[in-house]
């Protein structure tokens, strides 16, 4: 699936459309990138935060605190054959603004959130010409605690 | 600005709990919603919440004050809205940005949903989590996670409220404390005429009168009015807010039986005034709940203080602010700076904390609006509500059954009526002398000393007490030399009008309450007083209130019917001081917010059917051994909530509960029997006087080289080895008593002596033209010692500011003397 | 004839004999020719399943055996090649006819996009193209009495692509000539 990968170092306004043009959405005197993917996996989730336990009468009760929707993503080799690609992905990693962008005719920019950490890129074959990416993206404003 | 933060969390079972925060430094604004929120409120969700405690405390009577905390990570500021709210709340550490806060567990921001109102924190800590900038640059412009706090404004307001030391508004501009505002001169004089009244005591039947007795009194309801009226002022002034406090009628859940005589002498001859015995004052068997309200009915009475308690300075007969630049050295009287309300005690609160824990209450302070604070006084026994709470489940549950015993000890409690009189039925006696007086404190001092060193208990005094004190009088006959003693209730005067002898009234009795200009011979007294109809039969029906001091205190605790003669006995008794008794403690957590209701089941359980004192019950079957064999028992248990301490962030609540046998108070059904108290000891003098004997006060003349003269009517002083010789004005003579020769006499001769009460002396004394005027001691070798004037600055051996007493007639004044010396 | 063998039947068998290996360590360049028909080079696709279940080539491991007659490899040329050992090379292999393509010594590109079995221009057959990242080793060889090297290159290509008729013997059996003519690259 073709998706796009954005950053920016100020936020984007909430439920900004995609375009392809990237610089005319950011914030004025804001520095950033899109770039376009074709992954490998795109497998969208959902993840609840929940309080749960057991009465002492024996009965269970858990309380939904808060739900956010998840993507499972892989980009593989094929996509990052390129430094402009890996340039991208690292300054991806390393921003506090995250894009993804999953219907590039009607879909907005969601904000998102990668984790911290190591970059989780896999060398395929151990090759580092063969490196394969796995991002678990969050997003960042989910239906919270509703 | 406003700032609020809404969120809600989905509770199993229960459904949508919102929850809604507020910060402002305009306090109405809490209270807005959201269509009324000012333009450029702003609506964030930064603020990270923990937990919202409230506590009841068992030994102090009062609820521990509400605290709330919550933390704000600099990091979680996205938008420039965030970092405003963000470094809104952080201004509270500037002591002139005030930043009020209120949590409301739910959508509107109402009173019933108002978890929380307070004021936040000045002292902010936080944890530094990144710093920007290269090695040893200052600009290290630090990301944190600060954590903040808010108490509860009700009580930390009311803190401020100071009673004695300097109070400053935002500015720093210095603004009156409450005495500079209950004495101000108009504001004073107006309403202390209004409301301190002189109230019937009783009625003394003479020869041919009717002999009026007042006691001055004040309503103790009326000046805690007064002094919240006052304290909302102070805090309109402080804050900029206006908030208005209202006590509300509270019944004090204490019986009481009030003082009376149980067997009058009849009028003997003439102006042989016999109608108190001592030894027939007793409690009268009608019970009379103490409240504290303005007016009494039938089984009910508010609770009256004598006016001394508001302040020192009422005591010594000036209450205009202002002394006239007296030192005194050599006062002999226990210092009774620590017994009246506006001297001993710092601040509102304070003021409201210790009475409700010397009855025996607590105090419950709630919002009633926004602006408005409702205070009311709870018994123990009414604090336990009435019916059950019902909880869904626990999640985790655990008792302690342990001793209570505090650490340190214990403490003790114990009242004393004045400064020299111990609480309950104690008499000062006519010839009490000072080191009598002296000693027998120093006796109780010392006592509670041993307590706290052997048994490491440590002993706080009560502002009030049980204390139906009596004074003897000596009395001497116009007609007969016969001197005759009787007992009176402290403090009664006569008609304050000054003359002695009252006059008959018709109609309603109200019109006589007469408005005193001095409180006269007026001492500082602790005691409790009550209203009630007339007790003896020889009070006309005219009089449909008298006012007595509270004899005893009647109460059922854990089943059995008791007496209380003191107020500390049954403070005590309630505190179970120096008692070892057993507590089990039970701490519950229940995972839900919305968990509990008053009726067995789901329909209707709300948060709010959970409030401290709730009462659960839990049963189970034991086993019991007795007798040699096992029964199976049912067994109930209640437990009252002392604690409750709800998890903001997820649904959560953690209660601790005490077994409710230490509520276990109610009110006996018939008054129990009634152990008359034995009057204390009799004062030393020459010779023992007894309250039957006419008295005989003799005191010998001291010899002297050439011999000493006394004339009738002059002052005299005590010596130490108890001879007598004309008073002085004399710094050299400090502990001596001064009393009244009765009769002349020289060196050698024993001649009666007057040391307290009213000295009537027509043939000897004319007081015209200074009646309602104290009466000074001068040193006179020859002549009276007695002067209309006082010494105004020391001269030679002559350097004591003596008042004798206030002259009430034209041939009496009533001895009591205080002395001070010049620097 | 050689005979390549290939893992993925869904890819056709490439029949074009090895005719040329060139290698490059940055500082000497070997060219050898006259190679023995036994040598050859499999690949092999590396696959990746996609979140459609499908599999997807991202890239092919490819290993060529060069059998090299001894008379042909004179003394500089071995040891240059034995110097080439356990080295990051560049090699070409040029198939079905000889191409002097210029090695660079250094990569465009830190990637493996130019790495390819490509054709050559002038339409003579093809070649792999493993510029910067070749792995060899040599040894000898005593087959039925006779000496020969045996160098073995490795290397991971991007792609494989080849789009001219090959002037080589119609193999016997097998797939249809022109179906060598689709791409094969990814």
């Amino acid at each position: 699936m073709i998706i796009i990968l954005a950053y920016c170092n100020a936020p984007l306004p909430d439920d900004t459309a995609y375009n392809a043009d990237f610089a005319t959405v950011m914030p004025e005197g804001a520095v950033g990138a899109q770039m376009q993917f074709n992954t490998l996996k795109f497998i969208p989730s959902i993840e609840t935060e929940t309080v749960s336990g057991k009465t002492k009468r024996g009965r269970n009760f858990e309380h939904v605190i808060s739900s956010d929707e998840i993507y499972d993503i892989v980009i593989t080799a094929d996509e990052l054959m390129t430094l402009a690609k890996r340039a991208f992905v690292t300054n991806f990693w390393k921003s506090s603004h995250k894009y993804l962008v999953t219907d590039t005719t009607t879909g907005d920019y969601i904000n998102v959130v990668s984790g911290g950490g190591v970059l989780p890129m896999d060398y395929i074959n151990e090759s580092k010409y063969l490196p394969e990416l796995k991002l678990n993206l969050k997003v960042a404003n989910g239906d919270g605690i509703s | 600005m406003l700032i609020i933060q809404e969120y809600s969390v989905n509770e199993h079972n229960f459904g949508r709990q919102a929850i809604r925060f507020a910060v402002s430094n305009v306090y109405s604004e809490l209270f807005l919603t959201n269509e009324l929120a000012p333009i450029g409120t702003i609506y964030t969700d930064i603020y990270d919440f923990e937990k919202h405690k409230q506590d009841l405390e068992l030994e102090d009577g009062k609820f521990g004050i509400d605290e709330l905390t919550f933390e704000i990570n600099s990091l979680s500021c996205k938008s420039e809205t965030d970092k405003k709210a963000m470094y809104f709340c952080l201004d509270a550490t500037n002591v002139n940005s005030v930043r009020y806060c209120a949590l409301f567990f739910g959508e509107e921001p109402i009173a019933e949903n108002m978890l929380f109102v307070g004021k936040l924190n000045t002292k902010i800590s936080g944890e530094d989590i990144a710093w920007r900038g290269a090695n040893f640059s200052p600009n290290i412009r630090p990301e944190r996670s600060y954590k903040l706090s808010a108490l509860s404004f009700d009580v930390s307001m009311l803190d401020e409220s100071k009673i004695n030391d300097d109070v400053y508004d935002l500015e720093s501009v210095r603004i009156s404390n409450l005495r500079e505002r209950m004495f101000e001169a108009t504001h004073f004089d107006t309403w202390f005429k209004s409301v301190a009244l002189h109230r019937v005591a009783y009625v003394e039947w003479g020869a041919s009168q009717r002999y009026i007795h007042y006691t001055p009194l004040l309503n103790l309801k009326t000046y805690l009015d007064k002094m919240l009226a006052l304290s909302s002022t102070l805090l309109q002034e402080k804050y900029g807010i206006s908030i208005s406090f209202a006590l509300a009628e509270s019944d004090l859940g204490i019986d009481v039986l009030p003082s009376y005589v149980s067997e009058f002498e009849t009028a003997k001859e003439y102006d042989h005034i016999g109608m108190f015995r001592s030894d027939k004052w007793l409690p009268y068997p009608r019970r009379i709940r103490l409240k504290l309200s303005d007016a009494k009915t039938n089984t009910t009475s508010p609770l009256f203080v004598s006016q001394t308690m508001i302040d020192s300075r009422l005591i010594n007969d000036k209450y205009v602010v202002g002394e006239d630049g007296i030192v005194d050295l050599l006062q002999y009287n226990i210092d009774t700076m620590d017994m009246a309300f506006m001297t001993k005690l710092k601040t509102m609160s304070e003021l409201l904390f210790t009475l409700a824990r010397d009855l025996g209450c607590f105090l419950v302070l709630g919002y009633s609006a926004f602006d408005e604070i409702s205070i009311e006084f709870i018994p123990r026994e009414s604090i336990v509500n009435s019916g059950y709470t019902y909880l869904v489940d626990v999640d985790e549950s655990s008792f302690d059954s342990s001793s209570n015993r505090d650490a340190d000890g214990g403490t003790n409690f114990y009242a004393l009526a004045s400064n020299e009189l111990d609480e309950g039925a104690d008499i000062k006696r006519m010839g009490g002398l000072s080191s009598y007086y002296v000693s027998k404190y120093q006796k109780k001092i010392n006592l509670l000393e041993e307590l706290k060193e052997q048994k490491n208990i440590d002993s706080k005094k009560l502002m009030l007490s049980i204390s139906p004190t009596l004074q003897e009088l000596m009395r001497l006959s116009g007609r007969t030399d016969e001197v005759s003693i009787h007992s009176v209730p402290i403090n009664v005067v006569a008609n304050p009008t000054g003359a002695m002898h009252a006059w008959e009234y018709e109609g309603n009795f109200e019109g006589i309450y007469a408005n005193g200009t001095s409180p006269g011979s007026v001492q500082l007294h602790t005691g409790i007083y009550v209203q009630t109809t007339r007790i003896e039969e020889t009070i006309p029906e005219q009089y449909e209130h008298i006012t007595r001091t509270a004899h005893a205190i009647i109460a059922t605790i854990n089943g059995e019917d008791k007496v209380f003669y003191k107020l500390a006995d049954y403070i005590n008794e309630i505190y179970k001081t120096g008692q070892q008794y057993y507590e089990t403690a039970l701490n519950i957590k229940v995972p839900y917010w919305n968990g509990f209701n008053d009726v067995e089941g789901a329909a209707g359980a709300s948060w709010k059917k959970l409030t401290l004192g709730s009462v659960f019950k839990f049963s189970e079957i034991v086993k019991r051994f007795a007798d040699d064999v096992f029964t199976d028992l049912d067994i109930d248990r209640d437990y009252v909530v002392v604690g409750i301490e709800r998890d903001l962030s997820k649904p959560e609540t953690t209660i601790k509960l005490v077994d409710k046998s230490a509520y276990a108070f109610g009110y006996p059904e018939t008054i129990p029997d009634l152990i008359p108290i034995p009057l204390p000891e009799v004062v030393n003098g020459n010779e023992s006087v007894t309250n039957t004997d006419t008295g005989k006060g003799g005191y010998v003349i001291v010899n002297t080289t050439p011999p000493s003269e006394i004339a009738i009517g002059e002052a005299v002083m005590i010596l130490s080895d108890n001879t007598i010789a004309k008073a002085e004005a004399n710094s050299s003579y400090p502990g001596a008593d001064l009393g009244i020769a009765l009769a002349s006499g020289i060196s050698g001769d024993t001649i009666m002596v007057q040391t307290g009460g009213r000295v009537n002396m027509p043939g000897v004394y004319d007081f015209t033209g200074h009646v309602s005027e104290n009466l000074f001691l001068r040193t006179n070798a020859v002549g009276s010692n007695l002067s209309h004037s006082p010494l105004l600055a020391a001269s030679g051996s002559e350097d004591v500011y003596c008042i004798l007493g206030r002259i009430d007639s034209l041939t009496s004044f009533v001895l009591r003397p205080k002395k001070w010396k010049f620097v | 004839m050689a005979t390549v063998l290939v893992k993925n039947i869904a890819e056709s068998i490439l029949q074009l004999p090895i005719r040329a290996l060139t290698l490059h360590d940055g500082t000497n360049t070997v060219t050898l020719m006259q190679l023995e028909a036994e040598s050859d080079f499999l690949f092999e696709p590396i696959i990746r399943t996609d979140d459609e279940g499908l599999p997807r080539t991202i890239a092919y491991t490819v290993k060529a055996q060069i059998f090299v007659p001894h008379n042909k490899m004179e003394v500089p040329w071995i040891s240059y090649v034995n110097a080439m050992m356990n080295k990051t090379v560049s090699a070409v292999i040029s198939l079905g006819a000889i191409n002097n393509w210029p090695l660079l010594p250094t990569p465009i590109e830190n990637t493996l996009t130019t790495r390819a079995i490509n054709s050559s221009p002038a339409g003579q057959g093809g070649y792999i193209d493993m510029r910067d990242n070749a792995r060899i080793t040599i040894k000898v060889e005593t087959p039925e009495k006779r000496q020969r090297f045996l160098i073995t290159v490795q290397s991971i290509v991007r792609s494989i692509f080849v789009n001219e008729p090959l002037s080589v013997d119609a193999p016997t059996g097998g797939l249809d000539k022109n179906l060598i003519r689709r791409t094969l690259s990814v």
